[in-house]
């Protein structure tokens, strides 16, 4: 697969960055990723329209467990969770901190869980924690390591949250694939994969870059009322 | 813009207050701080109550301290039980303000909360560490922190023009953070820990990397979580690093050494820093071994008032040659972790550099068995490097155990393990060094 990103040279960049984040690339390479200050406000405002379809109130808990490097792609839904009037509470997405997860689900009232992974799963049954039981009633943001083992718990609301490239994605209340901000990212499906270019300047720039996962892209409308367009993942 | 390549402050101004401004920049706070957490902490107002105090009671510094009641973990852990609130009666605001909660550890049970505006209070000190390393606007600082869990804030860097490239804090990073630091160039690594530099080293000896060259770029990195083994001091400086030793100032803020690597810097500003007796609260002597009490001066979310920080130090208020004027520390361990054998204090600090001394146990791995605090004998469990290892395990243990009797003066019993096996279920960080079985 041929893929290309328009500039790497990560030291010949208009915007200054605030971070050097990374992404990975179709063959599973870690690649930094440059990230402004701009880019941290563009994506911050299509999470909240992401969490905008949601009734969730003021002063309700949400939990992000994340690991450190996926600030680029997080850190941004962390100010929306702030702008929404939520509470954000932090775990890593480590087997070794899902005691601290275990212990956020008890003690603390959540609404909703981001970016749920297979790590965070294992280490609560390795502690004799059920998942099922403890995510029920949940909004859950599986990342796709998890989304399958989380799909069945009939009691928990499970979304996709996904990173695609340099780009993320996140279901909204109705399902219809993960929505991607329309303003940042053009995104097309080429052969079945999804192909990536960036429509304002970044640090970092793509045209036509190929990420190696197969989707395909809805432009219709949903029923979130979100008109950013929606990824759903082939088979 | 103006150059502050030779500025050695940060904020000059608060890190050179004389120490009179700096007693009174507390009062002052202080004084603002009663009524408000008194009308909005349920904790607080309980402990007063029992105290029978009130704002009104507190004119002056020498009212606080005299009057108000301590709060600890315990205290907090008891009022989120007893209570159902998850912030254990410290919070003063709530939602849109209120916007995060991170965590202590959570070592010794729950992690305890730790609520916050969007506004980090440890931002004001780790950018001053960071500065008095070495860098400078427009620098890469490589953030290696052992968790995030007070949120994914790398932007905290940036009010000093410091930006961030993160890394997992997981052996298996090694390369990537080799990568890093050969493609961006960092100038200050935040930070270091025991199993990570046990990872450089074996990193480097899979791939013979030239490590000195690799890191060149560091003007300083920063260790922290646990005491560094003075083995590992020698390995890391050994690539041309400068170390950096950090502790947290009572989950208030950070506090760290600067380059004249003579105590930990306490941010007065920040928090109020009261060195006590443990056992009759009273305060201790410059250079004494006393408990970290601190008081929070610049949170209006939940604020810690005269907590008890269980960790024992040495603290100094004496000018630092680096022109500071607020107060050092040293860290000296945890008073949870400290064990009386046969009438002896014996904590972790004191087996370390003895277990460090051999080849075999030389990356200072162990834990001391703690059933309860007094004990009449003690057991540790020491980590060995099997690769290592010469003769009969038991030879090993017979020298460690002349050693640690000769220099201790205390009864001893020891059990070997690998460090393989002592480190796989621990944290990626540190290793627990006590623990009850």
């Amino acid at each position: 697969m041929n893929n290309q990103a328009t500039s790497s040279d990560i030291t010949n960049t208009a915007l200054q960055p605030v971070t050097y984040g990374r992404y990975f690339d179709a063959k599973g390479k870690r690649i930094v990723l440059p990230f402004s200050y701009t880019e941290l406000e563009r994506t911050r405002r299509f999470a909240l329209r992401l969490l905008n379809s949601f009734h969730f109130r003021t002063g309700n808990n949400i939990l992000i467990t994340a690991l450190l490097d996926q600030a680029v792609q997080l850190m941004p839904v962390e100010r929306a969770i702030y702008a929404a009037g939520l509470v954000l509470v932090s775990a890593d997405s480590s087997i070794y901190d899902a005691k601290r997860v275990e212990s956020i689900i008890r003690r603390f009232e959540l609404s909703a869980a981001i970016n749920t992974t297979s790590a965070t799963l294992d280490g609560l049954e390795q502690l004799g924690h059920d998942p099922k039981t403890l995510f029920t009633g949940l909004t859950v943001w599986a990342a796709p390591c998890a989304y399958d083992r989380l799909i069945d718990y009939p009691e928990t609301s499970v979304l996709r949250y996904m990173e695609i490239g340099p780009a993320i994605a996140m279901e909204c209340p109705y399902k219809n694939g993960a929505h991607i901000d329309r303003f940042e990212w053009q995104v097309e499906s080429m052969d079945d994969e999804l192909v990536l270019s960036s429509r304002v300047e970044r640090c970092a720039d793509f045209f036509q870059y190929r990420t190696g996962i197969r989707g395909v892209v809805h432009h219709g409308s949903c029923q979130c009322g979100n008109p950013d367009p929606r990824i759903i993942l082939s088979e | 813009m103006l150059d502050q390549s030779n500025y050695q402050y940060f904020d000059p101004h608060i890190e050179t207050l004389p120490r009179e401004q700096i007693a009174k920049l507390q009062e002052s706070r202080v004084l603002q701080l009663i009524p408000y957490v008194y009308q909005r902490s349920p904790l607080v107002r309980e402990l007063w109550s029992k105290a029978g105090i009130t704002p009104d009671d507190i004119q002056s510094m020498d009212d606080f301290k005299a009057k108000v009641p301590f709060m600890d973990k315990d205290t907090i852990r008891a009022y989120r039980d007893q209570h159902d609130d998850p912030f254990g009666g410290l919070t003063c605001a709530t939602a849109p303000h209120l916007k995060g909660v991170g965590f202590t550890s959570g070592t010794t049970g729950d992690p305890t909360p730790v609520p916050r505006s969007e506004r980090h209070i440890s931002t004001e000190s780790t950018l001053r560490e960071a500065w008095q390393i070495g860098a400078r606007p427009g620098d890469t600082i490589c953030d290696m922190l052992f968790t995030f869990r007070d949120g994914l804030s790398l932007d905290r860097w940036m009010e000093a023009g410091f930006i961030t490239a993160p890394v997992q804090h997981l052996p298996s990073e090694i390369p990537t953070f080799i990568e890093v630091s050969r493609q961006l160039r960092p100038t200050v690594l935040f930070m270091l820990s025991t199993p990570m530099i046990m990872a450089l080293e074996q990193y480097q000896k899979e791939t013979d990397d030239d490590l000195t060259e690799a890191l060149s770029s560091y003007k300083g990195v920063i260790f922290g979580g646990e005491a560094l083994n003075p083995h590992f001091r020698q390995l890391v400086e050994s690539w041309g690093l400068e170390i950096f030793i950090l502790s947290s100032l009572g989950d208030i803020a950070t506090t760290m050494e600067c380059k004249a690597h003579d105590g930990l810097h306490t941010w007065e500003d920040l928090a109020l820093v009261e060195h006590l007796d443990p056992v009759t609260n009273l305060p201790v002597a410059d250079g004494e071994r006393g408990e970290l009490v601190v008081t929070s001066l610049s949170d209006d979310v939940a604020p810690l008032i005269r907590y008890r920080t269980d960790d024992l130090i040495s603290f100094t208020t004496k000018p630092c040659s680096c022109g500071r004027t607020h107060g050092r520390l040293t860290p000296l361990g945890r008073i949870g972790d400290e064990m009386i054998v046969q009438g002896k204090s014996i904590l972790p600090v004191d087996i370390l550099p003895l277990v460090s001394e051999f080849p075999e146990t030389s990356s200072g791995l162990f834990q001391l068995i703690r059933p309860q605090r007094e004990v009449d004998v003690l057991k540790l469990r020491i980590g060995f490097d099997p690769g290592s290892l010469t003769g009969e395990l038991n030879a090993l243990r017979a020298r460690l155990l002349d050693k640690l009797s000769t220099e201790l003066q205390i009864p001893l019993s020891i059990d070997m393990i690998s460090n393989e096996e002592l480190i796989k279920n621990s944290p990626p960080n540190k290793i627990p060094r006590v623990t009850k079985t």
